[in-house]
């Protein structure tokens, strides 16, 4: 299904078209109305003029979530306030927050794209969409809100905690539709289960996961847990939120919305633009921005993007699963790892459940990693062989995959926390001083 | 005949035992019979309780994973020997025994004793030609 057909179906040549006459529109665009651009651009000897091709816009510097952050709250509004109807923040985890602000236009825009990716997984005007997102500065909740609306859902903004009421919620109302980071997808099921609730006497059917990663082998684990098919879809509310690229029915890669964003892969260590197919970097350049539009923004993630025409007709290139922030990434003696990696293992193990903890220790100088696992199959308890078995098994698997040798420590079922929102697993005491 | 045994999944460090013990006291249980091996990091408790079903309900409220198994319950004479008689025709029968332990209670002249081996049919048919004595569990819960 579409939502916006002509485009999302458009030929390579017009997309291509259509990005560079907006390309230079947003050019002049932030040399006319943003200081800190008219700076950058005139510094680099950048004009809108001097872009003859799409190419051309490796000529543009790139921009940091440290330039927002250091224009903070409004330096890098295009308009005046009175223009802007909606401000969002992402989460400050260091230091202040991002800040973005949108006009009438980009809420427009945004709400398309999101519907976009909902109409992707077949999501419609007869659905009942349960947003179990957390409503507030972050941007997913009312990015999928708006877009839902638009695609004509009945939309139950019930935010995200609460988990019995969800529960509850989800089977009462007949929601057929539920969003939700991946982690809190999991533990709704668990819940609902717990209470009784069986996938019978749900109506749910499609998952639109996001806001976090989420490795194939959970989303199994969730797809079961609850009787749905999902889809996954990315954006980051520095460049507007969700929507800025989402999975189709086909689940081979997120179509990113290519009349609205222009992408690009780097070498995220040298900032060398990679040719096409090459794994690296995403940076983005909003096309169609009014409130804070962004040059080459940075985004951190690690993907690869594919230009072939889907099996679902869209054009629009697709970029694989985000599989880890560059920021995410965790060097452990010397080794690159992501949290998604260990996920993976974590899920593809019988008998523990999907919620784990990464805990990081130094001793010594040296690196420790410690893998807190639940197990949650009472035929383990039979004799104590199959326990040390189970703990042996995800010692192996993950020194398989990650190639260093942690500690898998067994603990009992619910003792690892659960999250409502974003999961946070990764405990990092390697700064602390040494007990 | 067999009984029911309670195995709870205990994580190693302080006050776990605790927790177990003070949910039984809560609940009302007796426990006639205990095991807990020395681990490293985890381990399982098994125990042999007066209202093994009420016991479960109650660890799982306190949040512990248990399972229930069978395992034999048998009495011997509480007197040098006792335990050995047992063994030698486990031995005799070719009957491996997986894990044992020893019940609390001592009624009169018997003690008791707990084992889970590995074929069930076979012990209990030697122990009964033996004239050994086997303990359900209505019987362990008016001990």
């Amino acid at each position: 299904m579409f939502f916006q057909k002509d485009i999302e179906t458009m030929s390579r040549q017009e997309i291509e078209e259509i990005q560079l006459r907006k390309l230079k529109h947003q050019v002049q665009y932030c040399m006319d109305n943003v200081p800190f651009y008219h700076e950058r651009l005139t510094k680099a000897g950048v004009t809108a003029d001097k872009i003859k091709c799409l190419s051309d816009v490796q000529y543009i510097p790139y921009t940091t979530k440290a330039d927002i952050r250091d224009n903070y709250p409004y330096g890098l509004f295009a308009v005046p306030m009175n223009k802007i109807v909606r401000i969002h923040a992402s989460s400050g985890t260091t230091g202040k927050p991002t800040v973005v602000g949108y006009t009438r236009h980009d809420i427009d825009i945004w709400s398309d794209t999101v519907a976009r990716f909902c109409a992707a997984v077949g999501v419609n005007e007869n659905d009942i969409a349960q947003i179990s997102f957390g409503y507030g500065l972050f941007t997913g909740a009312l990015g999928l809100h708006y877009g839902l609306e638009k695609l004509g859902c009945a939309v139950v903004p019930i935010s995200s905690g609460n988990t019995k009421k969800q529960a509850m919620i989800l089977k009462d109302f007949g929601t057929t539709v539920l969003i939700s980071t991946p982690s809190y997808a999991m533990y709704m099921s668990e819940v609902a289960h717990e209470c009784g609730i069986s996938n019978e006497e749900l109506k749910l059917r499609i998952g639109l996961f996001g806001s976090e990663g989420c490795t194939d082998a959970l989303r199994d684990k969730i797809e079961k847990g609850f009787g749905l098919f999902s889809t996954d879809n990315y954006g980051m509310s520095e460049l507007q939120g969700p929507g800025v690229s989402g999975e189709c029915e086909y689940r081979c890669g997120l179509h990113i919305a290519e009349d609205h964003f222009l992408p690009e892969i780097i070498n995220s260590e040298t900032g060398e633009v990679l040719p096409r197919g090459e794994k690296g970097e995403l940076v983005i350049t909003t096309l169609s921005k009014e409130g804070i539009p962004l040059l080459r923004y940075r985004t951190k993630d690690i993907t690869r993007i594919h230009y072939d025409t889907c099996k679902c007709g869209r054009t629009h290139a697709r970029m694989e699963k985000v599989q880890g922030r560059s920021d995410d990434m965790l060097k452990i003696r010397g080794v690159n790892v992501f949290p998604s990696q260990i996920e993976s293992v974590m899920a593809n193990i019988e008998g523990i459940s999907p919620h784990y903890e990464l805990i990081l220790t130094r001793k010594n100088y040296t690196d420790y990693l410690e893998v807190r696992i639940e197990i949650n199959d009472v035929n383990l308890l039979e004799n104590f062989g199959s326990l040390e078995a189970k703990q042996k098994e995800a010692v192996d698997k993950l020194k398989t995959v990650l190639g260093i040798q942690a500690k898998v420590t067994l603990v009992a079922p619910h003792t690892i926390q659960r999250y409502e929102g974003k999961a946070r697993r990764i405990i990092d005491k390697r700064n602390e001083a040494e007990a | 005949m067999t009984t029911q045994q309670l195995s709870i999944f205990m994580e190693n460090k302080p006050g776990q035992l605790v927790q177990v013990t003070k949910t039984l006291k809560e609940a009302g249980i007796d426990i006639r019979a205990m095991s807990l091996a020395d681990t490293k990091d985890f381990g399982i408790v098994r125990m042999i309780v007066s209202n093994t079903e009420k016991a479960q309900e109650a660890m799982r409220e306190a949040g512990f994973m248990s399972t229930i198994t069978q395992v034999m319950c048998v009495a011997m004479d509480d007197q040098p020997g006792g335990l050995s008689r047992i063994t030698e025709l486990m031995a005799e029968a070719e009957v491996n025994i997986d894990y044992l332990y020893a019940c609390i209670t001592v009624i009169g002249k018997d003690a008791y004793i707990v084992m889970h081996v590995d074929d069930e049919k076979k012990a209990s048919k030697c122990l009964e030609q033996a004239g050994i004595r086997m303990v359900g569990n209505e019987e362990i819960a008016n001990m």
